[in-house]
Formats: C-alpha cells, sequence, structure tokens
C-alpha cells in the first residue's frame, strides 16, 4: 500500500524549473532512498514536503488524504518531520529541554515538571539506543551525531509516521553511521516511513528498501533495491553508462619525494613516519579523531608540530602554507566553503590565487592576460563549469567549486598533492571527474597524499594505505592486498596483530 | 559531458527591470542621492555650478581623501584604523615644529613626517598581527597616545611661523593657472591607488585575505606581511594628509586633525565598502569623500544657520546609506 | 500632535533662557584687586591644606592656547607659593569632566578650580563635591553662583562687543560704514553664543549700514578655513571677519588671501601669541581681545587662598578685557609672553 503518492509536481523558481512533472509513490514503513545530483531536485522535494515552500503544480497523498502544508507546522501537525543537515537545537539547553521542545510537561502552577521531562526524554533516547545521552547535558556539548539523534528523538515523540532525512550521514564517522543505522532500523521496525536523501550510493544499498532517481527536476527511475546496481543508479543519476569509477592505476616510480619522520603534535599525531614516491597515490585512512586530517594539516603548516622531521627532495623542509607552495607542495583543505576557495572572488582570481607571482612582472604588477591564459587553461583541464571566468565562486555549484579549489593546486604546478576528502558533498559525475584527475596527476609523476573517508575511493585509486589510529600509523597496507574490511579492522584497532604488511 | 549544467541560481541573480533598477540605486544609492543634492543646489544657489565652487570642493575634499585611501585599504582587510586622524595631526605637528624650530629644509621635513607616518603604522601592524589584539583596541589607543603626544609637543599652542611658507603651494599651487594642485595630488593618488588594488599581487592578496583569511594563508599568502604594510601605507598617507593640512592652513595645532575621524571612516562605508574586508571600490570612496565636502558646501551657500546643518548633514547621509542597504533587501 | 510638542519645547526654551537672563543681570562684579591676597593668607592657606590637601585643576582642554595657558597659569602660581596642585584635562568631554570632578573630591582636593563649558551637565556633580566640603572656583562662565562657589569670569559679552565695536569703529573710518561682514561662530559651546551675538549685535550698533552676510563655523583653523573658502563663493565681497576666536581667524585669513581678498579687516578674540605677531606685521589682522588667560589663572588661584584662609571676598569677578590692536601691540608683544611649561 502507498504510503506518500507524489502527483505530476512541479516547482519553478525564477530562470529554473526545479521540479516537473514529478510523480512517485513510496510504500509504508520502508526506508525510501532518494537519489541524484546537486541540481537534480532533491532539495526542492523537501521542501515542498515539509511545508517550506509549495509546489506550483501536482498534488501530494498522505495515506490516501491529500497533503498540501502551507508551513513546517502543518507538515509537523501530519506527523511529517525532516531532519535537516543543520540542526534547529537551541545549543544552551539541556538533551531533555530540545527533545521535549513544545510538548514540555507541566506540573502543578503549570511550572515546567523537571523530572517528568526527564524521564521522557530518556525512555525516548533508550528506545533509539541512546540511553547514554543524559537528559540534563547541555546540547552545545554534545558531537554532532548525538545531535542528529536529538532530532530523531524529536520526530519520535511527534508520533511521526513519515521522517525526511537530509544526508544524514554526511557529517558523521563510520561508527556514528552504523548506530543511526541501527536507530534508522529501530524507526522502521515501529513502522515509521523514512525517505532518506543521500549521495552514498553504499548506504543506500544496505539501507534502503526502494530508491527513486531525480534527474534535472524530472522524475527518473523508482524500483525496489534488488532490482537496481550501482553502475545502474550511477547511470540513471547521470544520464550515461560509466566505464568503471575507477580509473587504472599507473605505476608509481622508486624517487622519494617527501620523507616524514616521526612527526609529533600534541596528543593528535604521534610518531608518523613514512615515504611518499613520484607518482604515487598514497591514500591515508582513519576514523575521525585518528590524526589522518591533522597530518595532513601539519605537512602543510596549518598544524603546530612539536618534533619530527620532513625532507622534501631530499632537503629538510619545515612546512608552511608560503613555503610549502612556493617549493611546489599544493593543499586541497577539508573544508571547501571556508578555506578551498574566496566565495567573493572571480573564478580566475581563485585560480590564479596561488601562482600570483607568476602572472605578474617582478615589479608586483599583474599581466591581466597571463592571469587570464592560466586560468582559462584550468577551466578547460578540469571542465569547470561556469559561464565566464569573472564568476563569482559563490555562484558555482559545489563539485564546480571544488574543482576551482583544485584548479587553484593545479595552476602552481604541484610536485606533491596533499588532497583532504577531495569528493566530500560532490555529486556523483565530478566525483568521476575528480577520481579521473587525480589518477592523471599521478600518472604525470606527481606524487598524491589522499585523505579520504571514503574506503572505496582508497581502495580505487591508492598504491599504498596508511591505515591511522590515535595519531600512529597502525598499518601500512599495499592496495592489491587491501580491502575494506582489512582497513576497518586496522582502523579500529582489532587487528593489531602484524601492523605493517 | 552530456548533462546540463545546473548552476543554482541565487535569489537576485534572475532580474527582471524593476529588480534591476532598485539593484542600480541600490548599489550607486549614495551616488543617487549625491545627484539629486548637487542638481538641487545648482537650480537654487547661484554659485555652486561655477568652477571656482567645484575646485573649492574637491580642494577641500583632498585631505579626507588622501586619509580615506589608507582607511579604504585597511577596511579592504576587514580591519579599521581608528587612529589615521591623529597621526595625521602629530605628522603635521612633527613637520611644523621641524620647519619652524629646529629650522629643517622644507623637503626633509616632509620626509620625517612621513616615516613618522609609517613608523606609526608598523608599530600597528606589528601589534595586531603578532600580539593578535583587535585592530579596533590597538587603534584606539594609538589614537589617544599619538594626540597625547602631539599636545606635549604644541604644549595647546598654535605652531606657526615663515617656515610654512615654504610648503604651502601643496594647497595653493595651481597647473597651468586653473587647476589647483591639490586637487591633481587628490585624483592621482586614486589612480594610483585603482592601479595597486586592480593591478598589483598587492592588490590582489589584500582583496583576498579581507575575504578570507584563512583561504588567503593556506593559498601561501603571508597575511600578517600584507596587513602590516597595508597599516605602513595608511599611516604614510595619512601623515601626508597631515602635510596637506600644514600646507593648508598654514600652522599646526595639536587638534587639527580630530574632526577628520568621522568623515574618513564615513566616506570609506558610504563609497560601499564592506566593514567585514574584501569588498569595496576605491572609487565610491573618492567621489563620497567629494560628496561629503559637498553636503557642508551645500548648506553654506543655501545659507543654513550653523544650527541646523547638523541635523541637514545626519539626515541626508542617513538617506544616501539606507537607499545603500537596499541591495541587500532581498525582494 | 507633534506641533503641540514643538510649541511646548519652545515654550520651555524661552521660559529658561528668560530665567538664564534674569540671574545674570543681577549680578554684582568684583574686580582683579578684590583677589589681592597676603603672605597671612597663603600661610593659612597652606595650613589648611595640610599633608594630603591639594588644590584640583580641572582644565576645559588642552587643546587650545587659551585654555592651555588659563590652567597652566594657575599649576604654576599655585606651585610658586608652594601649594600642591593636580591638572586634569577634560579634553571638552562631559562624562571625563565629570570623572574628574568626582575623583577629585575622593582622592580628597580642597578646592576644585574648574572650566565648565557644558554647566548644566556636570552641575550635580559639583554639588557633590560642594556638599562633600569642597570649595569651588569657576573660571569661564557664571553658572556657580548657584551652589555658593566663586567665579573669577571673562564675561563673554564682553569680549564680543569688545570685538563688534572695534570692528564696527573699522568699519566707519576705513570703510565709510559700508561693509559685508562674515561673522565665525561655534555653537557647540553655548558661552561662545553669547559671544557671537554681542558681535553681532556691536556691530549693528556702531556700524548701521554694514551687512552682516552670514554667520559661519569657526572655532578651529580648518573650520574658518572651510567656511570661508564657501562663504566666499557666494559672497565674494566678503570684506570683514569678526570670530569668536583667533584659530577661527587664522583659517578665515587664509582663505581670503588665496581669493585675493587682501584688503579685508580681521577681528579676532583671545590674543594668541601668532593673532599678535599679525598684528605687529600689521596686515590684514587688524584686532583680537585679551582674554588675559594668565592673569585668570593666577587669579583662580588667589580666589582659592581666600576660600582656604577664610577671608570674604566678593563671590562674583570679573577678569578685565583688553583690546589688542595696532596702536597698543607693542606691549603685548613683550609685556606677556606666554608661559612656558616646566615639567
Amino acid at each position: 500500500m502507498s504510503f506518500l503518492r507524489i502527483e505530476k509536481i512541479g516547482k519553478a523558481y525564477p530562470g529554473v524549473q526545479a521540479l516537473q512533472d514529478v510523480s512517485f509513490e513510496v510504500q509504508a514503513g520502508q526506508v525510501h532512498a532518494l537519489v541524484g545530483e546537486n541540481g537534480a531536485g532533491k532539495s526542492t522535494l523537501i521542501k515542498i514536503l515539509s511545508g517550506a515552500e509549495q509546489p506550483d503544480s501536482g498534488h501530494i497523498w498522505l495515506d490516501n488524504r491529500p497533503y498540501a502544508p502551507h508551513t513546517p507546522k502543518d507538515a509537523l501537525a501530519a506527523n511529517v518531520a525532516t531532519i535537516y543537515q543543520t540542526f534547529n537545537l537551541l545549543p544552551d539547553r539541556t538533551v531533555a529541554y530540545n527533545v521535549l521542545l513544545g510538548k514540555e510537561a507541566r506540573g502543578r502552577w503549570g511550572l515546567l515538571d523537571l523530572e517528568a521531562m526527564r524521564t521522557q526524554a530518556r525512555e525516548i533516547l533508550a528506545r533509539l539506543g541512546a540511553s547514554h545521552l543524559e537528559p540534563d547535558m547541555p546540547v552545545g556539548r554534545l558531537k554532532v551525531s548525538e545531535k542528529q539523534i536529538l532530532e530523531i528523538a524529536r520526530a519520535l515523540l511527534n508520533r511521526s509516521r513519515l521522517v525526511i532525512m537530509d544526508e544524514p550521514t554526511s557529517a558523521l564517522n563510520q561508527t556514528e553511521v552504523d548506530a543511526l543505522f541501527q536507530i534508522i532500523a529501530r524507526l522502521k521496525a515501529e513502522g515509521v516511513t523514512i525517505l532518506y536523501v543521500s549521495h552514498r550510493l553504499d548506504e543506500i544499498f544496505q539501507l534502503a528498501d526502494a530508491v527513486t532517481v531525480l534527474r534535472d527536476g524530472r522524475h527518473i527511475s523508482t524500483q525496489p533495491i534488488g532490482a537496481v546496481t550501482r553502475d545502474s543508479l550511477i547511470q540513471d543519476m547521470i544520464g550515461r553508462k560509466l566505464t568503471g569509477v575507477f580509473p587504472e592505476k599507473a605505476q608509481p616510480s622508486m624517487t622519494e619525494v617527501l620523507r616524514v619522520e616521526n612527526l609529533t603534535s600534541e596528543n593528535l599525531l604521534d610518531g608518523v613516519s613514512f615515504s611518499l614516491y613520484q607518482g604515487e597515490v598514497l591514500a591515508v585512512a582513519g576514523l575521525s579523531g585518528s590524526g589522518k586530517t591533522e597530518l595532513g594539516k601539519a605537512l602543510f603548516g596549518d598544524l603546530p608540530l612539536d618534533r619530527g622531521h620532513i625532507w622534501f627532495q631530499g632537503q629538510p623542509f619545515r612546512p608552511s602554507p608560503t613555503r610549502a607552495i612556493r617549493r611546489g607542495i599544493l593543499y586541497l583543505p577539508e573544508d571547501r566553503k571556508s578555506e578551498g576557495v574566496m566565495q567573493e572572488l572571480s573564478v580566475r582570481r581563485n585560480i590564479a590565487l596561488a601562482s600570483l607571482d607568476r602572472v605578474a612582472n617582478p615589479f608586483g604588477f599583474l599581466k591581466p592576460a597571463a592571469e587570464r591564459d592560466l586560468a582559462a587553461e584550468q577551466i578547460r583541464v578540469l571542465a569547470i563549469k561556469t559561464p565566464h571566468m569573472e564568476q563569482l565562486v559563490l555562484n558555482l555549484s559545489g563539485g564546480n567549486q571544488q574543482k576551482v579549489a583544485l584548479a587553484k593546486c593545479l595552476a602552481a604546478r604541484p610536485e606533491v598533492l596533499i588532497l583532504m576528502e577531495p569528493t566530500q558533498g560532490i555529486d556523483v559525475g565530478v566525483k568521476f571527474e575528480v577520481y579521473q584527475f587525480i589518477a592523471q596527476q599521478a600518472a604525470r609523476g606527481r606524487a598524491v597524499l589522499l585523505i579520504s573517508s571514503e574506503l572505496s575511493e582508497i581502495l580505487g585509486l591508492a598504491h599504498r594505505i596508511l591505515v591511522m589510529r590515535d595519531g600512529r600509523v597502525a598499518a601500512e597496507l599495499q592496495a592489491d592486498q587491501a580491502d575494506q574490511e582489512t582497513i576497518l579492522r586496522y582502523a579500529l584497532g582489532a587487528g593489531d596483530k602484524s601492523p605493517v604488511s | 559531458m552530456a548533462t546540463p549544467d545546473h548552476t543554482p541560481l541565487l535569489p537576485g541573480q534572475q532580474q527582471g527591470t524593476p529588480r534591476r533598477i532598485i539593484n542600480f540605486i541600490g548599489e550607486q544609492g549614495f551616488i543617487v542621492i549625491f545627484i539629486l543634492w548637487a542638481l538641487y543646489l545648482s537650480v537654487s544657489t547661484n554659485n555652486f555650478a561655477t568652477a571656482q565652487n567645484v575646485f573649492t570642493i574637491l580642494r577641500q575634499a583632498t585631505i579626507i581623501g588622501i586619509v580615506a585611501i589608507g582607511a579604504h585599504f585597511i577596511i579592504l582587510l576587514g580591519d579599521i584604523d581608528l587612529s589615521l586622524a591623529s597621526n595625521l595631526t602629530l605628522s603635521g605637528v612633527v613637520m611644523a615644529s621641524l620647519m619652524v624650530n629646529q629650522e629643517l629644509p622644507p623637503l626633509l621635513a616632509v620626509l620625517c613626517a612621513l616615516g613618522l607616518g609609517g613608523l606609526i603604522g608598523l608599530v600597528n601592524g606589528m601589534v595586531i598581527t603578532r600580539l593578535k589584539i583587535n585592530a579596533i583596541i590597538t587603534t584606539l589607543g594609538m589614537l589617544s597616545i599619538l594626540e597625547g603626544i602631539a599636545f606635549i609637543i604644541t604644549q595647546g599652542k598654535t605652531i606657526f611661523g615663515d617656515a610654512i611658507e615654504a610648503i604651502k603651494f601643496l594647497s595653493r599651487g595651481t597647473l597651468f593657472d586653473a587647476i589647483p594642485l591639490p586637487v591633481i595630488v587628490l585624483f592621482v593618488f586614486y589612480a594610483a591607488a585603482f592601479v595597486v588594488l586592480a593591478r598589483t599581487t598587492y592588490g590582489a592578496r589584500v582583496f583576498a585575505v579581507g575575504n578570507n583569511s584563512k583561504a588567503a594563508w593556506l593559498s601561501g599568502i603571508n597575511v600578517d606581511r600584507i596587513k602590516v604594510l597595508t597599516y605602513v601605507l595608511a599611516g604614510m598617507l595619512a601623515a601626508f594628509g597631515g602635510v596637506m593640512q600644514v600646507a593648508r592652513q598654514g600652522t599646526a595645532t595639536g587638534g587639527m586633525g580630530s574632526d577628520f575621524l568621522f568623515p574618513v571612516l564615513t566616506a570609506v562605508v558610504l563609497g560601499g565598502a564592506s566593514l567585514t574586508g574584501g569588498r569595496g571600490k576605491i572609487v565610491n570612496t573618492l567621489i563620497a569623500a567629494v560628496f561629503l565636502t559637498t553636503i557642508t558646501n551645500g548648506m553654506v551657500l543655501l545659507g543654513i544657520s550653523i544650527y541646523t546643518q547638523r541635523v541637514v548633514s545626519g539626515a541626508i547621509l542617513i538617506i544616501a546609506l539606507s537607499l545603500d542597504r537596499l541591495r541587500t533587501v532581498r525582494v | 500632535m507633534k506641533k503641540f510638542w514643538l510649541y511646548g519645547l519652545l515654550l520651555l526654551i524661552i521660559a529658561l533662557s528668560g530665567v538664564v537672563t534674569l540671574a545674570q543681570e543681577e549680578m554684582e562684579l568684583g574686580t582683579a584687586e578684590d583677589l589681592e591676597v597676603t603672605d597671612a593668607e597663603i600661610e593659612a592657606a597652606a595650613e589648611v591644606l595640610g599633608e594630603d590637601g591639594f588644590i584640583g585643576i580641572v582644565a576645559c582642554t588642552f587643546s587650545t592656547e587659551y585654555h592651555f595657558t588659563v590652567a597652566d597659569s594657575a599649576r604654576q602660581r599655585a606651585e610658586d607659593l608652594g601649594l600642591r596642585v593636580t591638572m586634569v584635562d577634560s579634553e571638552i568631554n562631559v562624562e571625563k569632566q565629570i570623572n574628574a570632578i568626582e575623583n577629585l573630591t575622593a582622592s580628597g582636593a580642597d578646592v576644585i578650580v574648574i572650566c565648565l563649558f557644558d554647566p548644566p551637565s556636570v552641575l550635580s556633580a559639583l554639588q557633590e563635591a560642594a556638599d562633600a566640603g569642597v570649595k569651588i572656583v569657576q573660571y569661564a562662565g557664571r553658572q556657580l553662583a548657584d551652589i555658593g562657589g566663586v567665579t573669577i569670569s571673562i564675561e563673554d559679552a564682553d569680549l564680543g562687543r569688545a570685538a563688534g565695536e572695534y570692528a564696527a569703529q573699522l568699519i566707519v573710518e576705513e570703510l565709510d560704514g559700508q561693509a559685508n561682514v562674515a561673522v565665525l561662530d561655534y555653537p557647540d559651546v553655548a558661552n561662545v553664543v553669547v559671544r557671537a551675538d554681542a558681535i553681532r549685535a556691536a556691530i549693528a550698533e556702531g556700524a548701521p549700514d554694514a551687512v552682516i552676510v552670514g554667520s559661519y563655523l569657526g572655532g578651529t583653523t580648518e573650520n574658518g578655513l572651510t567656511s570661508m573658502e564657501t562663504a566666499l563663493v557666494e559672497h565674494p565681497d566678503i570684506n570683514v571677519v569678526v570670530s569668536i576666536n583667533d584659530a577661527g581667524a587664522y583659517g578665515a585669513m587664509q582663505a581670503l588671501q588665496n581669493a585675493g581678498n587682501e584688503d579685508a579687516f580681521i577681528v579676532g578674540i583671545d590674543a594668541e601669541k601668532q593673532a599678535i605677531e599679525l598684528i605687529a606685521a600689521g596686515g590684514m589682522y587688524k584686532g583680537t581681545v585679551d582674554t588675559s588667560p594668565a592673569k585668570t589663572g593666577e587669579m583662580t588661584i588667589n580666589a582659592a587662598i581666600k576660600l582656604l584662609a577664610g577671608s570674604e571676598f566678593p563671590q562674583n569677578i570679573a577678569v578685565p578685557v583688553t583690546l589688542v590692536t595696532a596702536d597698543n601691540v607693542a606691549d603685548f608683544l613683550t609685556a606677556e609672553p606666554t608661559p612656558e611649561v616646566t615639567p
């Protein structure tokens, strides 16, 4: 029986047909995945379902009754809850207060009955398997994953029958993701229907009963999960065939470019040593907090070091962004929006930013033609989609912003690329291009240090893999001898017997 | 790639004609008010639209304008320098005192003033970047120190003397017997500032630092060096403002710069530079500086009582600024 | 409804100004002779001050020569007589002045010698000081009469009248009574408004055929310069400028010179060193009015001594006003050098 029926929904914003004739059904009590590239119309659909926006045309039926929420409150009244990527929690209030917000228990004289609130909150958190969250904790101190649990608890409390989750795992590490999946399983067991929006196909295969693909505002397919494959989903999402997600790996050379010995920083890094060779992709894997992010930052000078030595092409190297860039070590920050690109500068200037001296004369006067040529070349090489190079970066999609950040590194003629989570939060099409880019750079003799949380891309791209745990290198694996399980075992500390293969 | 590009469009990017007009007025809001004010003055006074008056306005805008260049650069970085006006005072006082009391050659005295201004900027910059002390606090402290030193030097008295005559040409000289020298200085300085911002690596880095200093640092830009350099530059411009002021009034007093603090910052903000940094057009700062001078000029020509003048000038400023804010209001 | 409030406000202002005028008209003024101090009085005062007592001087500002000189010669006079003093600058800031009064009272000042630039805002703080037993001497203004303080003041009306009368005399003698006059005002300071009014009144009376083309913002050289440059655009024929102070007049002189009006007459107030030199040089600068800052400073300390010694003397005392012109400028060039500060 269909619980949610969407019929010919259309929605236009000035200049964009965000949704057009979208129709599909979601069965009761199922986890229904909604996938598509950025700009496919997922967010618009969520906004309509949660009452934040109204469709221009079409109808929605919820449990065989017409459903047309005009405000988020209407949606809640119809027992539809939406859990966004950003949270609507009051950071200074307690767990209990936040979970019961709007449904606070009242005692005598209309005062808050704090004890009753604690009990209620405890009960509901226990139902979600999150008894470790104390009702009196202030929410501001909780982790992202824990805040998410509070949002879900709130939805449960509202007796929600449809819960919409928008990229719930984007900020979670693997253990937290697992915990979330258990919660989703519990919700499902209680008969709640879930509309699950995600980029991560692995999760969808693990979790969903059915999957709907949107592309360019249109409905492409809705199928039970058993009827689709990874490749067929990607094909639906980007509208073309993929011949293998990961490109061929070229053979790295034996020339050492970067040697790191005993890198130590407070309690974040603890005696990390490794070498990086020309033409090699060396991946760093590990859970969040393992030190893999800190390792990348430390090599570029974004984290102070207590001890350790770095040699670059045989010369001692003391990290700082200025020195690193001068010697050809380029860095792609993890936080693209606030560190990777300058939102309010043009595409041209962003690309040239790390190479300004190369597009200027010795007196520091810019040569505009040289800057334009530099930008034009990178826009071509990386296929950056922008109407013109004077466009401000903030007007580009996430994937294209990431390409601009990569173009900045590439324009500065790198010998070593330190790439921090290069495909995080970008859609499948661009992801594929980034993979191609990494492989190409390695094939041209550049050394790539790939710091990533996605095991599939680590295995698909790297020649060697460093697995980190507690600030140390827990294992060094040859990619062709590794699999996801092995990496996870070292990352979790379960396979300590033979630390180095 | 077969997939059509779906760059998300931001609100306001898609625009019909009304939106476009609002955008234009929004972006040039104060210029529209400036034009209206100038038109009104041309009609209702006999002497506003004369070459003599226009040159008078431009000459009066010179010092505010020159100091505002430095303030503009610093605001582009996302910082603020409250000590510029008192830097002007001290540099002017020191120069006048060197010329009058120590009988230093004028050129040397001017160079000393510029050096002093730069040094003050250097101290500001070093304190802000090395000790990581907030720019407002640092420059507020500097303001107080500089004014104090200026009063110690002048002891409340006016410094004057024939020696100052030697630099008066800076204020009173003319080119081709028509265009006042300060007006030329003003335009040359702004042209130079424009080129520096638009066409040099330094200018590009100033914008980058103001836009996002962490991202700039990660792009290999030595953020601290850019900041210090900018404070030095602004300090030297303020000192040059002091030189021009002494040349203009023929004397130096311990309070001669204090009336500049407000108009200088107003010019930059009215010109649309964002106080959070990274955004601002130097040309608009120049126009705003001239506009500010025109407000006072017009009120004198209209014969508005000096008691009423402040009310009127405040009102004009608020109208101009609120029109500017239309640009940030989403319809 | 709005108009009602406006009328109400107007009525209130008129009523208040009436009160002020009444208070001023009834005043009996003493002279500098009334403040001659004897050695006995000085000794008595020193005894009252004892080990910890002192005289606090609260200046309006150090940034003009007049105010700096008054405060500094008061300090000088006290130190010469072996009396402890502390000097504070209000920087023309009400908040700072109130703080200064409170701090001086708390730290045990016996007398506060103060320059008031915004009397109503500071009176209650002074009243508290007086209630705590601190004796108060005011210079520049008469507002302390009500709370029992001594006032040593130049009369702003006297200053304005002297400058205005001299300007009128010049107009009648040199310009056949015809002139276009600009007055430089500085409405931020209430006392100065009285000066400007007196200037205008004296010109209207002494040279009835002269036209006062306008009152412009002066007070500082930059203001005087900017205002006069602009005024000259509208009235290129301005040939007499009377300014409420010398600083503003310098700016006006620059503007007139730049515009080529080298025949114009300028009269200022304050008798600053530069003004005196300009008068002696015999140019456009024709006259200034000596506000006797050094004399004022000395008189404030004399009054403080008399208060401490418990002597009888008039509560309100006028500082003598002297017109400085080419005729008597020689006396001022030598007779009264501005005192130097010895730190």
